[in-house]
């Protein structure tokens, strides 16, 4: 068995068990470094994980992630899973080089409820999938790009906490920094 | 089944509902915690930053701290006239969120009062005068910004100079901080960390010390495009008030004056040998050096003067060190061989390394007095820097793809003069990950 169709069994706080392809669960830079020694020829030996048996590679592994619920990681993993032949250009240490616009895949892929969508966030950024984070993140702007106020608090369900004299001052303030 | 525990560190996003426990849950926008939130903010314009920060006092605090009022940058009189009247009016909300603040061309005065900057020429009408009060008034204003970390002023003219009434930061604070400016005993508190000064673009204005005097103690100072020279830290009477912890006291130790600065960054500054004299009594409290776009040979020298930089950092993509290898005989064994044996240098770090390959591998010399490759000469180069305790590199960007997949043997090979030697090596890539490590 070679390393590349290896499989990784991730478990979701819920219990619900993910069984997917190295190459799919790698576009996790987190995962990626956790298998970094696992599978790859044999100069291991300063790897933090156990390494008593090295020919039982064809057990797949089970990587617990007690932070992201089953059906977030199950879109997470769907994204995973359609973009894992696609190299995004990072820098050194991950950090995506251009931005990339969102695509209509990606588009179609995000337009769910606000409270998946904050779960795609947290886990992307849990699980370090940098291009995926900042797609959601780009998503949630665009849900506040063009709205008053008083629209965006509809959106997202804000209550208003200034006083009418606190919002006028802020009003004032803030606004020195946009035609400085 | 093998179990694979995740042992990694923890990111920071355990606990989505940290920040607000009681109001918002995990399926809330507000629920993210404040560096995801960050994440999204910083995708929006600045107009849908202060429409957002409308909303509510949590994302107003967030939008103002980490965006709107997270670097305040002054460059024109009219804008710093309308910072002033924000702060009058509501410095209370704005004053204790500032904590770096960027002045451009601080504007030219004529009223000057020692006339330490020798530069002819140019006459300025009473016009430019009164400009020059007004920033001077208004700086005096912002000195009362209790957070202030940064003070960053840049394309500082030719002839600008603080008058000698400011003593800004100083004075003003002199009441709730203290300095001490004994050579020996040096307790600072500080009215800036970090003081940021760099020359308008195209000139090299030589340091004086109304530049320094007027800010206090500072930790790490940073100078670009400057000249260091023989006046640099004269005018000893403010430089001294500066240090001290009173007016001055003890006209005994008025000569002692020094700075309790501890990270000196010098950026295309060139020092000329007058200013070699004061530089070690001055910066005597100097633990961390950096040197950037060092022009030349004597530029790199200035590195002798600080005896207790621990640490030193030089910028390998300097013009001094272009074809280093090629040029390393003739220009550079000298130094190296001096610098490496100071008794009080722990750490060398290099950085934009663009001759570490994997081609590169250092040829044995047949004696000591061959010099015949380059790699010849980096054998040299890197025994010269064994004899350090610690040394790091950081490679260039182009040189970081080259060498991401060399092995450990490789990596073995190409610092073959290290092996056996106590010093540490670390290298990096242009972006901090690591390569390789010996221990």
């Amino acid at each position: 068995m070679t390393q590349s169709d290896m499989k990784v069994v991730l478990i979701s706080s819920d219990d619900e068990r993910f069984v997917v392809d190295r190459k799919v669960a790698e576009k996790s830079l987190m995962i990626k470094n956790m298998l970094k020694h696992v599978g790859n020829n044999n100069n291991d030996d300063d790897s933090d994980e156990e390494e008593d048996d090295d020919d039982q590679n064809s057990e797949p592994y089970e990587i617990p992630i007690s932070s992201v619920r089953g059906s977030v990681m199950k879109h997470v993993l769907d994204w995973c899973e359609h973009y894992k032949n696609v190299d995004f250009p990072t820098n050194d240490d991950g950090d995506l080089i251009a931005e990339h616009p969102v695509s209509d895949w990606d588009k179609e892929f995000l337009t769910v409820d606000q409270e998946m969508l904050y779960g795609i966030i947290l886990a992307a950024n849990y699980f370090n999938i940098k291009p995926l984070l900042d797609r959601a993140c780009q998503q949630v702007a665009n849900m506040i790009k063009g709205k008053s106020p008083e629209e965006i608090r509809k959106t997202f369900n804000i209550s208003n906490d200034f006083t009418a004299e606190e919002e006028a001052a802020i009003r004032r303030e803030n606004e020195w920094a946009e035609d400085r | 089944m093998r179990r694979l525990q995740f042992i990694g560190r923890k990111r920071q996003v355990q606990n989505p509902q940290r920040q607000q426990p009681l109001v918002y849950s995990s399926g809330h926008l507000l629920g993210l915690p404040s560096e995801l939130l960050v994440l999204v903010v910083g995708k929006l314009d600045t107009h849908s930053m202060i429409t957002l920060s409308l909303t509510c006092t949590t994302l107003n605090d967030l939008i103002r701290k980490e965006f709107l009022f997270k670097e305040v940058r002054l460059d024109s009189r009219s804008n710093i006239e309308r910072f002033n009247r924000l702060l009058r009016k509501s410095g209370n909300r704005i004053i204790p969120i500032i904590t770096r603040l960027v002045l451009t061309s601080p504007a030219l005065r004529m009223d000057s009062m020692d006339v330490s900057m020798g530069t002819i020429g140019v006459n300025y009408g009473s016009r430019n005068n009164a400009i020059e009060r007004d920033y001077v008034d208004c700086l005096m204003d912002m000195s009362f910004l209790p957070n202030l970390q940064e003070l960053i002023i840049l394309d500082i003219p030719p002839r600008f100079e603080f008058p000698s009434w400011t003593a800004l930061c100083k004075r003003l604070e002199a009441k709730d901080r203290k300095w001490y400016g004994s050579a020996r005993e040096i307790v600072p508190k500080f009215s800036v960390k970090r003081l940021d000064l760099s020359s308008a673009s195209g000139w090299s204005i030589p340091l004086r010390s109304n530049l320094l005097w007027t800010f206090g103690q500072f930790i790490e100072l940073r100078l670009s495009n400057m000249i260091i020279d023989s006046q640099s830290l004269q005018s000893t009477k403010y430089l001294y008030d500066a240090n001290s912890e009173d007016f001055v006291r003890d006209d005994a130790i008025k000569d002692n004056y020094a700075s309790a600065c501890q990270v000196l960054v010098l950026s295309g500054c060139s020092v000329q040998p007058g200013a070699l004299k004061r530089l070690p009594k001055y910066f005597c409290q100097v633990k961390r050096l950096e040197l950037y776009g060092i022009k030349n040979l004597s530029d790199l020298t200035v590195v002798t003067s600080f005896h207790s930089a621990d640490t030193i950092l030089l910028d390998f993509g300097s013009r001094v060190f272009q074809n280093f290898l090629h040029k390393y005989s003739g220009s550079f064994d000298g130094f190296f061989a001096l610098l490496c044996n100071f008794p009080w240098l722990k750490k060398l770090e290099l950085i934009n390394v663009d001759f570490l390959n994997m081609a590169n591998v250092p040829r044995e010399p047949t004696n000591s007095l061959d010099f015949s490759s380059y790699k010849v000469c980096l054998f040299w180069f890197f025994t010269r820097l064994s004899q350090l305790s610690e040394l790091s590199i950081v490679l260039t960007s182009n040189n970081s793809n080259l060498i991401r997949d060399a092995e450990d043997r490789d990596w073995r090979q190409l610092l073959n003069p290290f092996n056996g030697e106590a010093c540490k090596v670390s290298v990096y890539t242009s972006k901090g990950m690591l390569l390789h490590k010996k221990i």
